[in-house]
């Protein structure tokens, strides 16, 4: 666009010149060639789980083509019965064919509740589309000069709508999945923290602290009248203690406390006497303060003594929180990540330097990550180990690598070439690997000569 | 509120505002005919090469802010060279 935009104003006060097809006509016609790539792209990574990308494309030739016979009655028929001809001809219809093409794919977007750049994006395209059409009928008649038609006007709102969606983050960048499942979790009763006269700053009422569901009160705290706080549990083994007045300005001694006590040896009905052991964070709250993004503080701080040795506590560090949030987000995007083909593995030959033969490669998967790019393993891995997800990434690396290796076995055959993957610690012994891949099985014809697995 | 690129939030909506009330401005000096003709060509160009050139700027740098992200997101340079 600005290519385009330069290079005419360029033509039209500094070298007098008015080429046809020009130099600003090729940057408006890739300006909306992009324009499709990028929407295509969004209603592509829209369609989710659900297949590939035929059926958004499908969808899009569909409504392109009721679409494209409105436009063609209304305008393009008489470009394409009147216009010059050659190049210019050519010209003159590209852009209204263009333009209802790329206001199909944003109308499709829009329907697909697209997300914030996409939508203006798709904005951007209904002015874009009239000033187009109406420039070519225009050019048909007396010729189009521009500051003789207020279609001008519509260019204009069509370029900031643009430059506006360019300042919005890329699809791909939903909340954090952090956020999403505390607030899931996270206390009913806790809208907001009490106010100094005990009123939630939110909803302008108490604060249930007296009868929740599924909590104690803590002993009475020092004035004898109130509770010191609550604990409530928020599921399996995690509780929240929640301090308030006097008690809490001790709250980092009592945690250690509580730490410290929870080493002792408990011994359950059994007989059996087990340690328990206990991570613990600390935050502390204002009035005001949300209580899910207390509840989100405290996670942190509790993941930095997990991460630090457990069986300690930490009080909150907002430096760790961003780290914190970007590694639960990718632990969440990486569920859906070798659906949506976003796993790709890279192989590394593995050679001998005496001949030269190629005796095997090693599979190295990467993630091609929709808004971060291209991932290494040290960036999601790690992640993936502390969830869950580990366990499906692995299962999908072996089944690719070996799928792979049985092609180029089919290919080469007799080459008996070695095929390493790399295995997450702690679950590579099972004996359940090898079954979980299908490629692997005598049915599917490919024997591992000589498997690496580390 | 919605994420940005930029890290501005209010950064888009001014641009909106901005576009909607230049545009409606331009088409209204061209319908109302208001200087010579030279003049409203010069003022029409310049809008849309303004225009283009804040585009390629905010496209410029949600383009290195979303880099830059990236790399605090954990990407390094010096990552493990395989898995």
């Amino acid at each position: 666009m600005t290519l385009g935009n330069v290079a005419w104003f360029w033509y039209q006060h500094l070298a007098a010149l008015q080429p046809s097809p020009s130099l600003a006509e090729v940057g408006y016609l890739l300006t909306l060639l992009l324009l499709a790539l990028c929407l295509l792209r969004g209603l592509v990574e829209r369609s989710g789980h659900q297949g590939p990308a035929l059926r958004p494309m499908l969808d899009a030739l569909m409504v392109g083509v009721g679409l494209f016979a409105v436009w063609w009655v209304l305008g393009v028929q008489q470009v394409w019965g009147s216009g010059p001809d050659g190049a210019g001809h050519a010209l003159l219809v590209a852009f209204p064919v263009l333009d209802v093409i790329v206001l199909t794919l944003a109308l499709l977007n829009l329907q697909r509740g697209s997300p914030g750049p996409l939508r203006l994006m798709a904005a951007a395209m209904v002015p874009y589309t009239l000033a187009d059409s109406g420039w070519a009928l225009l050019a048909l008649g007396d010729g189009y000069a521009p500051g003789t038609h207020p279609l001008d006007g519509a260019w204009v709102w069509a370029y900031g709508l643009l430059a506006a969606s360019a300042t919005r983050a890329w699809p791909g960048s939903p909340v954090p999945a952090t956020r999403a499942s505390w607030q899931t979790m996270a206390w009913p009763f806790l809208p907001a923290l009490p106010g100094e006269h005990g009123q939630s700053h939110r909803s302008g009422q108490p604060p249930p602290l007296h009868h929740p569901p599924r909590r104690g009160s803590l002993p009475p705290g020092p004035t004898g009248a109130e509770p010191a706080g609550v604990v409530c549990r928020l599921g399996g083994d995690e509780f929240a203690v929640l301090l308030v007045g006097a008690a809490a300005t001790g709250a980092g001694q009592a945690v250690a406390g509580m730490v410290a006590a929870a080493r002792s040896p408990v011994t359950l009905g059994t007989g059996h006497a087990v340690v328990p052991h206990v991570s613990a964070g600390v935050t502390s709250a204002q009035p005001g303060d949300e209580g899910a993004d207390v509840l989100v503080r405290a996670d942190v701080a509790v993941y930095a003594a997990k991460g630090g040795g457990k069986n300690r506590f930490e009080v909150y560090d907002p430096s760790r929180h961003a780290r914190v949030l970007a590694s639960h987000r990718l632990q969440a995007e990486l569920v859906h990540a070798a659906d949506d083909g976003q796993l790709v593995l890279h192989y590394q030959p593995h050679l001998d330097l005496m001949t030269g033969r190629v005796l095997g490669c090693e599979a190295l998967v990467r993630w091609d990550h929709p808004e971060l790019g291209l991932l290494m393993p040290g960036d999601f891995v790690p992640d993936a180990e502390r969830s869950s997800a580990i366990d499906a990434l692995g299962s999908w690396v072996l089944s690719r690598a070996c799928r792979q290796a049985a092609t180029w076995d089919a290919r080469h055959p007799g080459s008996d070439l070695e095929m390493s993957v790399n295995l997450s610690r702690g679950r590579c012994g099972a004996a359940t690997w090898p079954t979980r891949c299908p490629a692997c099985s005598p049915r599917a014809g490919w024997t591992p000569p000589g498997s690496c697995w580390r | 509120m919605e994420r940005t690129a930029l890290g501005a939030p209010g950064l888009g909506p001014v641009l909106v505002v901005l576009a909607l009330a230049h545009g409606a401005l331009l088409g209204a000096v061209v319908l109302l005919g208001a200087g010579d003709d030279e003049t409203r060509r010069l003022l029409s160009n310049a809008s849309f090469l303004v225009w283009s050139v804040v585009f390629a700027g905010t496209a410029v740098r949600a383009w290195r802010a979303r880099t830059v992200a990236s790399d605090a997101a954990g990407r390094s340079s010096r990552r493990p060279r395989s898995r």
